[in-house]
């Protein structure tokens, strides 16, 4: 029989949790100044999943209508980014990455496209590939890492914390009520 | 089925063989904490996915449930499992770990031998998990009704293990278990004893002589009828000494540290994984001259040494065809048969007042379709072989079923698993991470593959990779059913060669090009 083979598990699983308790009670001041020092949003908005998908397709819309010379359609795509919230969720995002620059010349493509498709202007071709460099310029600021350490921790503390205690106790309470198998 | 392979494998070969040889291996599948730690790591994740399904965003894409349900859990987990470690996902699954802990103060009934096989959970693959699909509910890509019904199935799953004694939510009750039973099959490693069962070709009466003598007092199982059982034990042909001479069968039975096989196998009479989850409980009871070995072998070689081939087994591998591209036959008839989409239509839907025409069309016609003509295409092919070879026609339906697979799993599941990878990954790395407190946008498209040329044309790669290993597999099986007579191997393949070659055809340049 194999009954004693792990007599030192509960010991090992004890120095995790202790462990884990430690790094917690620690970790938290160095996090904290990290964390303000970061810039990290309030509250990330996990919608952008759907909402930067959703403004590059109304960017591509723009882009073949104008291409196809329908102003009509390039107009309501450009009022779609205008007044949907998708644009303006991207915008808080930015801002809470102080991106204030990429914002600015985004709104400022995107006004100047505006007025050029009301005009039916030709060179509004153009300005669409700029706000479309624009979006692009976006999108790679928001795939830089903005890592919130406390949260980072706090989840592996609680999780790990979690799974020790019942690698610890599952093995107690089978022992107390006497579970055979 | 005999098992050829077994005389040319020498036992030192297969001690090399033997994953247990590496240390860091070994020491995750011996730990006592193997699977506990992983299954209590699921749980955790499945209770705040359920939490988040009723009280997070409506979108499918940005709730954890459906994204990990529709996404993250079939292709890396569960198809890349599969094909790597079997059904390994068994092993750590959260239901089935809740399932097993409820189980632990079960009322002690037995639940109904005539329940006892994988029709019911089939049932419940075809019905539940797909069928509400195709009827406009589904189960896995609304947040609201998946965590309803995710929620549902762990009432059952508790409900049923405090019921009835043994694992028989996980085994006849869970709606993937056939699918996953089916697919294992296919993994290049396998959990057996030192000395590998293997089972003989002999005939009944010298079974019944040698039965008096080999394993006749190995426990029987206790889901299977008594002449299942016998039969089961009587025909292995060769099993391992320490198994033969143990007295406790502590990894079949379990003793006071661990739990017996959850599945009712017994490593000693095993040959197959579609019932090993690879939890390692067998391993951990196992007296320490340690019989228990963890073995590397060929992918597929399985599919042409099934013992006992089953027919659930068979109608499952066509089911799982059939409802991959559920659109191809009902979307093109009309190609073939003008306006007979139409027809079939009128004619159904006054059978069904209570259907919308949509729900008629997709849930009853579209549905029954891809299932009934992948069926009735392969029951042909069978239908076939059967009278060119003189085998008995359900014998060759089920037996040459396993060949199909290995063409699917290659055109259909290995494919597709890429495809999702490679075109959602972003997404479900973008959630994950925000999740854990790393915020960033990914683009879904972790790889771009309509940049790649090459990708465009994998499809001729994909239909000889699958062809060339499904010909194989039915070429072995024939050899395996119909003997040495050459002439008898290569009539009974030759129809099913064929009909592999045309479905993979299908499936590979038809199916893409119309989706």
């Amino acid at each position: 029989m194999i009954v004693s083979r792990y007599t030192s598990t509960n010991t090992n699983t004890c120095n995790v949790l202790f462990l884990l308790l430690i790094l917690f009670i620690n970790g938290q001041g160095l996090i904290q100044d990290a964390a303000a020092n970061n810039g990290i949003p309030e509250k990330w908005d996990r919608l952008l999943i759907e909402e930067i998908p959703l403004l590059k397709e109304n960017l591509e819309g723009i882009i073949n209508a104008l291409d196809e010379g329908n102003h009509t359609i390039a107009s309501e795509q450009i009022d779609d980014i205008k007044s949907g919230g998708d644009w303006s969720n991207v915008r808080k995002e930015l801002e809470s990455r102080n991106e204030a620059d990429l914002i600015s010349s985004f709104n400022n493509s995107l006004s100047r496209l505006d007025k050029l498709v009301a005009t039916k202007n030709i060179s509004s071709i153009d300005e669409a590939q700029i706000l479309s460099k624009d979006f692009k310029k976006m999108e790679q600021a928001l795939a830089q890492p903005v890592i919130d350490f406390q949260r980072l921790l706090l989840i592996v503390f609680i999780i790990g914390t979690l799974i020790a205690f019942g690698l610890y106790i599952i093995p107690k309470v089978r022992k107390k009520l006497d579970i055979k198998f | 089925m005999t098992t050829k392979s077994s005389k040319i494998i020498t036992p030192e070969r297969n001690e090399r063989r033997d994953l247990f040889n590496y240390s860091l291996i070994r020491r995750f599948y011996r730990s006592k904490h193997y699977p506990l730690s992983l299954q209590l790591f699921f749980v955790i994740l499945l209770v705040i996915f359920i939490y988040d399904g009723f009280i997070g965003p409506d979108s499918a894409d940005a709730n954890l449930i459906t994204l990990s349900l529709s996404g993250i859990f079939w292709y890396p987990m569960i198809f890349g499992g599969l094909f790597f470690l079997g059904r390994s996902w068994c092993a750590v699954c959260p239901v089935g770990a809740i399932a097993g802990a409820a189980n632990r103060f079960n009322l002690g009934f037995k639940f109904p031998r005539q329940l006892s096989n994988w029709g019911p959970p089939l049932l419940a693959f075809i019905g539940v998990l797909w069928g509400f699909r195709e009827f406009g509910i589904n189960v896995l890509r609304e947040p609201l009704i998946t965590a309803v019904w995710i929620s549902g199935v762990i009432a059952v799953a508790i409900l049923v293990s405090i019921l009835f004694k043994g694992r028989v939510f996980c085994r006849f009750m869970c709606p993937i278990t056939t699918p996953l039973a089916v697919m294992s099959r296919v993994a290049p490693v396998e959990v057996r004893t030192k000395t590998m069962a293997t089972y003989s070709n002999m005939s009944n009466k010298q079974r019944q002589y040698a039965s008096s003598n080999t394993i006749k007092k190995l426990p029987l199982m206790p889901e299977m009828s008594k002449a299942d059982n016998i039969g089961n034990m009587t025909s292995v042909g060769k099993i391992d000494p320490t198994c033969k001479s143990c007295k406790t069968h502590d990894c079949f039975n379990g003793n006071e540290e661990t739990e017996g096989c959850p599945w009712g196998e017994h490593p000693a009479t095993m040959t197959n994984n579609s019932a090993c989850s690879m939890c390692m409980k067998c391993v951990h009871s196992c007296p320490p001259t340690e019989p228990m070995r963890l073995r590397l072998r060929m992918p597929f070689s399985e599919l042409w040494q099934v013992f006992r081939p089953n027919i659930y087994e068979a109608l499952t591998i066509f089911v799982l065809i059939g409802i991959f591209n559920t659109f191809l036959w009902h979307e093109t008839i009309d190609l073939f048969f003008p306006g007979f989409k139409q027809n079939l239509l009128d004619g159904t839907q006054p059978l069904f007042p209570f259907l919308s025409e949509d729900q008629v069309e997709k849930g009853i016609i579209r549905y029954v379709m891809s299932i009934g003509m992948v069926l009735g295409i392969y029951t042909l092919a069978s239908l076939v072989s059967s009278k060119l070879s003189g085998q008995k026609l359900k014998s060759n339906f089920i037996n040459f079923s396993y060949s199909y697979l290995a063409a699917f799993f290659i055109y259909g599941i290995i494919d597709s698993t890429f495809g999702q990878i490679a075109n959602n990954g972003g997404l479900y790395l973008t959630a994950a991470l925000h999740h854990l407190g790393i915020y960033l946008y990914m683009s879904p498209n972790l790889i771009d593959l309509s940049s790649l040329e090459w990708y465009s044309r994998k499809w001729i790669i994909e239909a000889i990779v699958a062809a060339l290993v499904g010909g194989y597999v039915a070429y072995r099986i024939s050899q395996n059913i119909t003997g040495n007579n050459t002439k008898k191997i290569m009539l009974a393949a030759a129809p099913h060669i064929l009909m592999i070659l045309f479905l993979v055809l299908i499936f590979t340049t038809i199916v893409p090009r119309w989706s």
